[in-house]
């Protein structure tokens, strides 16, 4: 799937460069917010296999953000994504969330940690595969 | 999307350009000193404003 939109987005850029030749500064930034605005994210949709974390076990004040843990925001812990990320997370309802946290521990297998808050919201058992699309 | 759920994003666009001059303030005042209690939860509300706000902003951009 990601190959498929790398070679998408090669295209387009290919196409952009043939059809466009940048002559001036203000020609150029516009071809590169282009080509920027379709360059396709490295988990730009598919799924990922998700837990839930704040529903009263004993954890850290804050996030690794640096702001206070909130478990019933819409929130969630990733372990590589930039922090400040947006996800639209589908279980049974949708959601967004805002990746404000490191985690969950590789040995786990588990891709995602959703905060009670988010988990509540999409109807998410607490284990399970969500469907994940990048906003940002 | 649900026109509903448009208005409330917004109205949430708009508090958030009218807070933004305050908040930008306290956070001004916090570099050089300690804020009080009260701004102090000020500034938390602000900041809540300001990432439903974003939220809010790129659910708008991905939609169109």
């Amino acid at each position: 799937m990601e190959d498929r939109g790398l070679k998408r987005f090669f295209a387009f850029a290919l196409m952009l460069a043939v059809s466009v030749t940048p002559a001036s500064a203000d020609q150029l930034g516009d071809f590169l917010g282009a080509v920027l605005r379709h360059a396709p994210h490295a988990h730009s949709t598919g799924t990922m296999y998700a837990s839930v974390y704040g529903a009263g076990e004993r954890l850290n004040t804050h996030t690794a953000s640096g702001e206070r843990f909130n478990p019933r925001a819409h929130t969630a812990a990733h372990r590589t994504l930039p922090l400040g990320t947006r996800l639209h997370v589908c279980y049974h309802g949708c959601t967004v969330v805002r990746i404000n946290d490191r985690g969950p521990a590789k040995w786990t297998g588990r891709d995602l940690d959703l905060s009670r808050g988010a988990a509540r919201a999409i109807g998410h058992p607490g284990l399970g595969r969500v469907r994940v699309t990048r906003l940002n | 999307m649900n026109n509903d759920l448009v208005k409330l994003g917004k109205a949430i666009l708009k508090a958030n350009a009218a807070v933004e001059a305050a908040r930008a303030e306290l956070v001004k005042k916090a570099g050089g000193e300690r804020l009080s209690r009260s701004d102090y939860r000020l500034l938390g509300v602000a900041k809540k404003i300001e990432a439903l706000a974003e939220t809010v902003q790129i659910v708008f951009d991905s939609e169109v």
